[in-house]
């Protein structure tokens, strides 16, 4: 049985590599798993959650200069349509409700990308009376970007970790509710 | 508009300072309304800010009114209790005054007499105190 040769970097050779070809046939194996991996990291849609100037470099990440569409990262206006959430800016204690139910109307399985120093643990506004000290208290984040404000780079780079860690996961033991437990966590 | 002002308000202006362009004055806050009212008729018709100043020593509230015609300002400062303090409201003269208010009584807790919605604007329902004031910080 041979197996195909991997040219990994390439998005068309990613796919061989996972297939096996069976020998005398039109028939390709692989595992479920990693037909669903694939296809879940190939098109994250992040829900847009803009509320600071973090917001400002992820246009930037999806417009031309750096095109997110190259990841198959395509940016949605409607939580219902989206699997990944992008919190770019400073979350007050008044926004924190509204983050979460927006986090909840996503459907499953879904993942929240922490953009910038104020997402991630409050930023500048450190022990202030009303910004919420990062947004992992409110949902689970999965991928924390660090910066302030992070270039589009550091975005990407969340993203491709986001993605590389999506490609770990199994349907036979699937994560928690919105994210995989924290001993998994990536830092870009 | 100074000679005009202390014609008409004479005492109420309790100090008036023109620098530049800009006509400072303090004034009692129970010649607020009317103060507000005479500068409107008199082109001063675009309220751009509404803030409150907690020195240490007093709390004031100052409204920054501006003649777009004339390209002259009015700033028109207040002396409020620190707490429990309140002031008449001027949304009866500028509507544009309802949330600049509503921030003020948010952060200072400056309450503003016929005013029409007078809730929280930034903080959550719920809040207690009021975060901008000295003693709060």
């Amino acid at each position: 049985m041979g197996v195909m040769k991997r040219a990994a970097d390439q998005p068309a050779g990613r796919l061989a590599s996972i297939l096996c070809r069976v020998p005398g046939g039109g028939i390709a194996v692989t595992s479920i798993d990693r037909v669903l991996n694939w296809a879940r990291a190939s098109s994250l849609w992040p829900l847009t959650y803009g509320l600071g100037c973090c917001a400002v470099e992820m246009m930037c990440a999806t417009a031309s200069r750096y095109d997110l569409d190259r990841f198959g990262v395509m940016t949605r206006a409607s939580p219902r349509q989206a699997d990944l959430m992008i919190v770019t800016g400073t979350v007050t204690k008044k926004m924190a409700p509204v983050l979460r139910q927006l986090y909840d109307q996503m459907p499953e399985p879904k993942y929240v990308l922490a953009l910038g120093g104020c997402a991630c643990a409050g930023g500048p506004f450190h022990d202030s009376y009303f910004v919420v000290q990062g947004v992992d208290q409110i949902v689970p984040v999965d991928v924390y970007v660090a910066g302030c404000p992070p270039r589009p780079e550091a975005l990407i780079d969340g993203l491709l970790r986001l993605q590389k860690k999506i490609g770990g996961e199994s349907a036979a033991a699937p994560s928690a509710p919105g994210g995989l437990p924290s001993t998994r966590r990536e830092t870009a | 508009m100074l000679a005009a002002l202390q014609a008409r308000f004479g005492e109420a202006i309790e100090a008036a300072e023109q620098v530049g362009r800009e006509l400072r004055l303090r004034v009692v806050p129970t010649s607020l309304v009317a103060v507000c009212r005479f500068c409107k008729a008199k082109g001063f018709s675009y309220p751009a800010d509404i803030t409150a100043v907690d020195t240490g020593r007093e709390l004031r509230v100052v409204h920054r009114l501006v003649s777009l015609k004339a390209n002259q300002q009015i700033v028109i400062s207040v002396a409020v209790r620190r707490s429990g303090g309140s002031l008449p409201s001027l949304c009866g003269v500028y509507a544009g005054a309802e949330w600049p208010e509503r921030e003020i009584y948010d952060l200072f807790g400056v309450r503003f007499e016929g005013h029409p919605d007078l809730r929280r604007i930034l903080l959550t329902d719920d809040w207690q105190g009021h975060p901008l004031l000295k003693q709060s910080t």
